[in-house]
């Protein structure tokens, strides 16, 4: 596998390594040390696989309009307050894009299955809705949004 | 105070921090695991160990400098706590105890 292959698994590390900086800084250094990156790759799945860069604790707010962790950051690097976000999804680490982008190949690959896909989203929307009807006495803000200061420390 | 054994993979990584000494972090730690040790680890299974330890008091650990050459992120440094060297050495006890007294394994044969 050629250095060059390694553009990805760096990005990731670029985006997700806050969540672990040592780890990220130590696998970074290895690199530019001069591993290869079969060897990042397999170091950077591990980690992803382990939950080290794993999302701390995020709640599930009100509002059942799926936006992906990763899009919630991006808003957040853009200095724009997203207007509530939720994070609903019964699987940590996989927001609402993902699983409507696991539902979409899913149901490209194997069409027959629509049900199943069907019956994933009739469930999740269920359990956020039960998520959201427990957590309702604890809103993340006074005017029911979360706001950007908000979201970092949850992501701290 | 309660025992603690530690799991073999718990014990290499004290041992591995120790062996290391001042400067213990995640990659010379892996390293030593898999220049002595013999065992080829992750980074992310030896942070995930190293996090447990600390929660269990049996490491502490430090944040250094951020550095240009790990994109500007810190580095992590690991010391073992006196509890995790009692920790260690309870563990040898226990394992040379079970050790003894097997037939099999006198004379280096097996």
């Amino acid at each position: 596998m050629s250095r060059g292959m390694s553009a990805p698994a760096l990005w990731i590390l670029r985006h997700l390594g806050h969540r672990n900086e040592p780890l990220a800084g130590d696998l970074v250094e290895q690199f530019r040390a001069g591993r290869s990156s079969a060897w990042l790759w397999a170091q950077v799945l591990c980690a992803i696989a382990m939950g080290e860069f794993r999302q701390p604790r995020v709640p599930v707010a009100l509002n059942l309009t799926p936006i992906d962790p990763i899009v919630a950051e991006w808003l957040m690097s853009r200095r724009l307050t997203p207007r509530r976000v939720t994070l609903s999804s019964p699987v940590e680490g996989v927001g609402g894009l993902g699983l409507m982008m696991m539902g979409f190949l899913l149901s490209t690959v194997v069409p027959d299955v629509w049900w199943f896909v069907m019956g994933g989203i009739v469930c999740g929307v269920a359990l956020g809705t039960m998520l959201a009807y427990q957590r309702r006495h604890r809103p993340m803000a006074t005017d029911g949004r979360i706001h950007t200061g908000q979201l970092k420390d949850l992501f701290a | 105070m309660a025992r603690h054994l530690l799991t073999d993979f718990e014990l290499m990584i004290l041992l591995a921090t120790l062996r290391v000494g001042d400067g213990a972090y995640g990659v010379p730690i892996a390293a030593e695991i898999g220049r002595t040790g013999g065992r080829q680890v992750v980074v992310a299974a030896v942070y995930a160990a190293l996090d447990r330890l600390e929660r269990n008091g049996l490491v502490s650990s430090s944040i250094g400098e951020p550095t240009p050459e790990r994109g500007g992120r810190a580095k992590r440094f690991f010391q073992v706590t006196p509890q995790g060297m009692r920790a260690i050495k309870e563990t040898q006890r226990a394992l040379v105890a079970l050790w003894k007294g097997i037939p099999e394994l006198k004379g280096g044969n097996v």
